[in-house]
This record gives structure tokens, C-alpha cells and sequence, in this order.
């Protein structure tokens, strides 16, 4: 017989049929056992792979459904099984004896090789070796039936690499993944990442109740209960929890914050089969967002207060870039120019300069934008209508990047009028006091010439001296005080009365007249003579003795067509001064009257000496000053 | 208790201009004081101007620069064409003076007659 190809689907009755089995062991066919004929005609209609091998040689009959198995193998009909499985002869042989014993022997998912659709494959078969018996009841053969197994030998090894592999990834996941078993959310299992982020090994739990172990907290520090779980409710309610927030405290007590999924899995029908939930830390995550969000309030907090100081400060403040191009202007420039921010850009700013500055500030930012450094420098800042120019002190300095190169300039401009005005006035006052100090010292050394020459004695220079210099300090005091202009003729007259009225009755003395201030270079003047009148009025005059009285009044003279001030010295009711010794120091206040004060005030004075007492006029000018009337 | 004076100032003729009088007294007597002729003093520039115009013969004069408020420099001015040779009084450290009289010498006040003799005459 030749070998037959494995890709025809032989009928084997019809090969039973024609085959000659006289050359056989179990001779014509005709003449079989009846056990054997029946035997043949049952493997024929099964349609499991069945050999049968009878009798003591194992003469082999098959079915169509065994072909397959014998591949290539030689034509096995006729054939001692043995023989036709010569290679596994080990295996068979043993499970042989055990048929010829009587009893049954199997195995199962054993491998072929089978020649099925032209190519080797790889199957499985469970398959049996079972006595069959003759009329005598005595083994008269074996009975090899073969199930074939290969499908779910395939899928046990599929699902079991498919397992595999996933147990890998699970094993191997960055991600904490436990599983449940549904329906009753028993824990099943915590991948080695899982066990890592929770700090403690999988708990026991039988149902999702069991989950009350573990340590979910609510913000407000309860623990969760078990069924807020995202896996319980996976679980019991088939949610899917998509990334919550699960605050939780670790085995080891640390606290931190988990980003937590989870739901059903299905199979291929729709079928739940597991619960799984993912979950991994964000502690880090979190911290790095609360940092950046602190950053954030603080960066705001810190541009806030930039900008109060900004808008706070009275400086002015800008910036700019090259040589000079401003690019932006605090509000106090807008205020204090009436320029617009946008106006003041590139060198808009400039129109808010003094015409005569501008060379200045351009010249500043020349050397500034060579040498790199800073500047200051003073210019009037104002509107650009020129009517309001006030000084400012302007500070530049270079905003520098870590390579040291100027990313900016940052400039204030520090209003320094005021400032300005009060050095300018300060200096003028200065010089006014020395002026007024030299000028002092002047006319003390006229007053202690004159007085040398009218001293006849040290005693009588001694007294005289003082008593000048007493007067010329006195009225110092009111020059010092404030604006000399508001020295009136009432105060330099009361000032020498005061003096003078000190030991007198105070009805022997009136004085009165207008508020009329004095040119401060009359003062001075004026209140020597007042005082040599006084005192002379004291040693020799109406208040020399018990009887007599002084009136000083002045008054405003408007006639003529002239506009003066009239002042009249009184003494009467004394005794006859021309009669009495005179002395030469009386003379010096003549001299003060009738010559200093035309002279030096423009006055008109009379001066009466006779018996009826001491009349002196003195007239001065009253013009304007400030447009205040002053006299002198 | 004078002091006996040096005639250097022997009929010079001296323009004296200042506008304080105890001042203009006390100059007036020390120049005289050394045999000089006083001409004025002057209290204002109006007043100086005018005698500068009247005086025929001036030797030297003597300006306080400020006349209570105003310079004095007119008069200085008029005594330049003339060649009368000039010195100022002041009170001030740093009163502005033109240009044109910058080489005229300056005195703090107090001064005194001898002093400005010399500086007068040599």
C-alpha cells in the first residue's frame, strides 16, 4: 500500500472494505469474530479518532476521524500497533499490559504532531487504551480512542502566557492597581506598586465592608467609610471613578495624596468580571502646584506693593532703554507734566524739559550709554507750556542681566524746588546777615567814636557806650524777628518808651499813632535818634524832674500832594531846659535829627529847644514797597 | 583821646558815597581827618551822579556798592570816563559785580580811612 497523502479524507469502510486482510493476521474478513465485526462497525460510525488493534499481534483498524493522527506514517491498516507507533513504543507499551490486564488506562492533552491541512500542526488529544473482549469474555484487544484537545490546550496556554504577561505589567507598573472580585469586592490583589504608595501589604477583606481598614481621610481628617471607596463603588454600583483626590494615611503614618480610577471590567459579553482601581501619589504634584500657586500670590503680592510704591512714592519713576528712550512713566510724571505715558515714549519725555536743560539730560544719557554706569543730574521738569518749570533732581542707573549687560535703564526724578528755592533764599538771607553784621559793626564803631569825642572821662564814655549799644541791641531784637518791613513806628517808639518808662508813672508818657511799617535801612537809624530824644528827655528833659510829661504821636500827612508821616516829640511841663546844663552828648542827638535822618531817610525834621520845652517834627517819606506803604 | 592823624590824604579831593550815615560820618571825619576835602557824602545814586557832574576836580572816591537797594555802578560808570580813580565798600561777601569794574578793589565794611588812602594813592 502507498503511503497516502493526509490531505484526502479517505473513506475508510471503503479501504476496510477492499483491504486484504487475509494477509493479516486476522485473516479474511469473513471470517471474524462476530465481537470484532461489531467492533469495526462501531468505529466506523463514531466520530471520534478510534484505532482498534486486535488480537495478540494488535492488528490495527482505524476511522476516518484517527487518520489524521498517523500523518505520514505508512499505511497502518492490517499493521501491528506496535509497530505503526514504533516511536512511542515507551509510552504505549506500558498502558498495553495494563489492557491486557483488563483495565482501562487515559491520558490526557497529549501532544501530536499532525499532518492536517498539508502542513504540521501541533495537537492535543486525551485519549484512552481499553480492553475489548471476545464472545469468550476473555481481552481479545485494545480500543485506542483519541478527543482531540488541542483548542483548549491552546487557550489554557494563551490565557496562561496572556496572564503572564499581564502579571508582568502589573508587577511592573508605576501604578498602584488592586483588584477585586465582584460581586463581592473581596481584595484579590495589590501589584508591588500599590504596596509601595500605601505602605502596608494588602489587607484582608471579604467584601467591601472589609475596606473600613484602610486609610482614606476626608479633608477634615475622617476616615473614609468603606463604601466611599472608589472601588466599592465600582463595586457594588458599577460607577466609574474617573482620577479622584484621596487624601491617606500610610502604613508608616505619613500622610500624603493619591489621584484615584477605578470600574468594572467586562469580558468579551459585557460581562462584569473584576473590579480595578488605579492609583498613584501626587503629594509631590501637589506640593509643586501649592508652591507655584504660593509663587503665584506672592509674585502678586509683590507687583501689588511694587505698584503702591510706585504710585505712592512722590518721585517720579521711568524706564528706558539705549540712550535715553523711555518706554514707560509713572503716573506722577503724567501728574507733574501733564504728559501722557505714551506721549513721554522714545524721547517724548523731552518736551517736559527746560528748553535750556535738554542739552544737559541728552548729554548725560551720551556718557551714560558709553561708560555704562548711571548718572544724575538737576533740570527743570514741567509742562511743556513752560509755565510751571520746577527743579528735579533726575537719578539714572542700568537694570544688568547675569552677564553683566544692560538690559534697562530705571530712572526717578526727586522734585528738589522747593529745595532749591530754600538754599537760594538761605543764601541770600546769609548774605543779608553778614551784610547787616558788617554794617552793625560799622555803626558801632561811628557810635563809639562819637561818643569818645563827646566823653570827657572813661565814666562817662563807659555809661554813654553802653547805654548806645544797649539801644542799637534792643532794637536788633525786632529786626531779627521775621520780615524787617513789619517794624513799625509804634514798636520802635514803645520799644525806647518801655525802656525808658520803667521807673515812671505810666500817665507822664502817651504815644500813639497809625500802624506805619519802616524801610528796614531806617530802623536803625531812626530808633538812635528816638533813643538819644529819650534818654535826653530822662537826664534833662520832662522826665528828668517830677512835673513833666512827654506825648509822642504821629499821624499820616496827606497834602500838598504828598503822602508822608508826620511824627511830633512833646516834652513839657519841665524845668526850662535851656536853662539848665546841656551836655554835649544831648548835642549828638541833635546831630542824629537834623542830619541822619534827612539824610539817610529822607527826612524833614524840626528841633526846638526853648522855654516852653522840647518840640522835634520829624516828616518822612511814606512810598511803596510791595505794594505796601512804608515810610523812610 | 584822638589819635594824631597822618596828613597823607593832604587836599585830595574825596567822593564819598554811602547811604548809612553813622558810616558816611565816621569816613567822612577820618578823611578829613587826614586833610582831605569830602566831597558830599552821597547818600543815593541820584545824589552821587549829581556831584560827580557838579565837582570839577575829583581825586578819588569812595562807593558803598549797595545804596539801600540800589548799585551804585552808574556812578562808578561816570567816575570811569573821567578817570577818577575808585574803590568799593560792601557789606557782602559776593555781590555781583560787573565785568567792567572787576579790577576796581573791593572792602568788607568796616574800613578804614588809612586803609583807603593807601589803596586810593599808593
Amino acid at each position: 500500500m502507498h503511503d497516502t497523502g493526509a490531505t484526502d479524507a479517505q473513506d475508510m469502510a471503503a479501504r476496510i472494505a477492499a483491504h486484504p486482510w487475509a494477509t493479516t493476521p486476522l485473516g479474511p474478513r469473513a471470517d471474524w469474530p462476530q465481537a470484532l465485526k461489531t467492533l469495526v462497525e462501531t468505529i466506523l460510525v463514531v466520530p471520534f479518532p478510534q484505532i482498534l488493534a486486535w488480537g495478540p499481534e494488535l492488528t490495527c483498524v482505524y476511522n476516518d476521524a484517527y487518520r489524521p493522527l498517523l500523518g505520514r506514517k505508512r499505511e497502518a491498516l492490517g499493521r501491528p500497533f506496535l509497530d505503526v507507533w514504533a516511536e512511542a513504543a515507551d509510552v504505549v507499551a506500558p498502558a498495553l499490559d495494563q489492557v491486557w490486564q483488563g483495565h482501562s488506562t487515559a491520558a490526557s492533552d497529549f501532544p501530536f504532531v499532525l499532518l492536517r491541512n498539508g502542513e504540521p500542526e501541533e495537537a492535543f488529544f486525551d485519549f484512552s487504551f481499553s480492553p475489548v473482549r471476545d464472545e469468550t469474555g476473555a481481552v481479545a484487544g485494545v480500543l485506542n480512542v483519541a478527543v482531540e484537545t488541542t483548542r483548549r490546550v491552546a487557550s489554557d496556554r494563551d490565557r496562561r502566557e496572556s496572564d503572564m504577561r499581564l502579571g508582568a505589567v502589573l508587577e511592573q507598573m508605576p501604578l498602584g492597581v488592586a483588584l477585586a472580585a465582584l460581586p463581592s469586592g473581596a481584595l484579590l490583589y495589590h501589584n508591588p506598586k500599590a504596596v509601595d504608595l500605601l505602605g502596608h501589604p494588602m489587607l484582608a477583606a471579604a467584601d467591601t465592608a472589609g475596606y473600613a481598614c484602610y486609610g482614606a481621610l476626608h479633608d477634615d481628617g475622617t476616615a473614609y467609610g468603606p463604601e466611599e471607596y472608589p472601588m466599592a463603588r465600582a463595586v457594588l454600583g458599577g460607577e466609574t471613578v474617573d482620577r479622584e483626590i484621596m487624601r491617606y494615611r500610610r502604613g508608616d503614618g505619613r500622610e500624603t495624596w493619591f489621584e484615584v480610577s477605578a470600574g468594572r471590567v467586562h469580558d468579551s459579553n459585557g460581562d462584569p468580571v473584576l473590579a480595578v482601581s488605579t492609583f498613584h501619589d501626587i503629594a509631590a504634584r501637589r506640593a509643586a502646584e501649592a508652591a507655584l500657586l504660593d509663587r503665584g500670590h506672592r509674585l502678586r503680592e509683590s507687583e501689588r506693593r511694587l505698584r503702591s510704591l510706585i504710585e505712592g512714592i512722590p518721585q517720579l519713576v521711568w524706564r528706558a532703554v539705549d540712550a535715553g528712550n523711555w518706554t514707560w512713566a509713572s503716573p506722577q510724571w503724567t501728574e507733574a507734566t501733564g504728559l501722557d505715558e505714551a506721549d513721554s515714549h522714545g524721547h517724548g519725555w523731552l518736551q517736559a524739559v527746560h528748553p535750556d536743560d535738554r542739552e544737559t539730560a541728552l548729554a548725560a544719557w551720551r556718557s551714560a550709554g558709553e561708560a555704562g554706569h548711571g548718572f544724575t543730574l538737576e533740570a527743570r521738569i514741567g509742562p511743556p507750556d513752560g509755565r510751571a518749570w520746577r527743579w528735579y533732581r533726575t537719578r539714572a542707573t542700568p537694570v544688568l542681566d547675569e552677564a553683566g549687560g544692560i538690559v534697562e535703564w530705571l530712572g526717578t526724578c526727586t522734585d528738589i524746588d522747593d529745595l532749591r528755592r530754600m538754599q537760594d533764599q538761605q543764601g541770600v538771607m546769609v548774605a543779608e546777615l553778614q551784610h547787616r553784621t558788617r554794617n552793625l559793626l560799622a555803626i558801632v564803631q561811628s557810635i563809639a567814636t562819637q561818643t569818645v569825642g563827646l566823653s570827657d572821662s572813661l565814666e562817662s564814655f563807659e555809661s554813654h557806650f553802653a547805654d548806645r549799644l544797649a539801644a542799637l541791641s534792643r532794637v536788633q531784637g525786632l529786626l531779627s524777628a521775621g520780615d524787617p518791613e513789619t517794624v513799625t513806628i509804634g514798636a520802635l517808639v514803645r520799644l525806647e518808651l518801655d525802656a525808658l518808662a520803667a521807673d515812671l508813672d505810666g500817665d507822664r508818657i502817651a504815644c500813639g499813632g497809625p500802624e506805619v511799617p519802616l524801610r528796614k535801612r531806617a530802623v536803625q537809624t531812626l530808633s538812635l535818634a528816638l533813643h538819644e530824644l529819650a534818654t535826653n528827655a530822662r537826664k534833662h528833659g520832662a522826665l528828668s524832674g517830677p512835673a513833666g510829661r512827654l506825648d509822642v504821636h504821629w499821624r499820616i500827612r496827606d497834602d500838598d500832594g504828598e503822602h508822608r508821616v508826620v511824627l511830633d516829640w512833646t516834652e513839657s511841663g519841665a524845668p526850662l531846659p535851656a536853662a539848665t546844663a546841656t551836655s554835649r552828648h544831648r548835642g549828638y542827638g541833635r546831630r542824629l535829627i537834623e542830619r541822619a535822618l534827612p539824610y539817610s531817610l529822607g527826612a524833614r525834621t524840626e528841633f526846638v529847644l526853648d522855654d516852653r520845652g522840647l518840640r522835634c517834627r520829624i516828616d518822612l517819606p511814606l512810598t511803596l514797597k510791595d505794594n505796601r506803604e512804608v515810610a523812610g | 583821646m584822638t589819635a594824631r592823624p597822618l596828613r597823607s590824604l593832604d587836599g585830595r579831593r574825596i567822593l564819598v558815597v554811602e547811604d548809612e550815615f553813622l558810616i558816611a560820618d565816621d569816613l567822612c571825619n577820618g578823611l578829613a581827618a587826614r586833610g582831605a576835602v569830602v566831597v558830599g557824602p552821597a547818600p543815593t545814586v541820584g545824589a552821587a551822579l549829581e556831584l560827580v557832574a557838579r565837582t570839577t576836580r575829583l581825586d578819588g572816591a569812595v562807593l558803598d556798592i549797595n545804596l539801600g537797594g540800589e548799585p551804585v555802578f552808574p556812578v562808578a560808570e561816570a567816575l570811569l570816563k573821567r578817570r577818577v580813580p575808585f574803590l568799593f565798600t560792601t557789606g557782602y561777601d559776593a555781590f555781583h559785580i560787573p565785568p567792567r569794574f572787576a579790577t576796581a578793589e573791593r572792602y568788607m565794611k568796616p574800613v578804614k580811612p588809612a586803609v583807603l588812602a593807601a589803596a586810593l594813592f599808593g
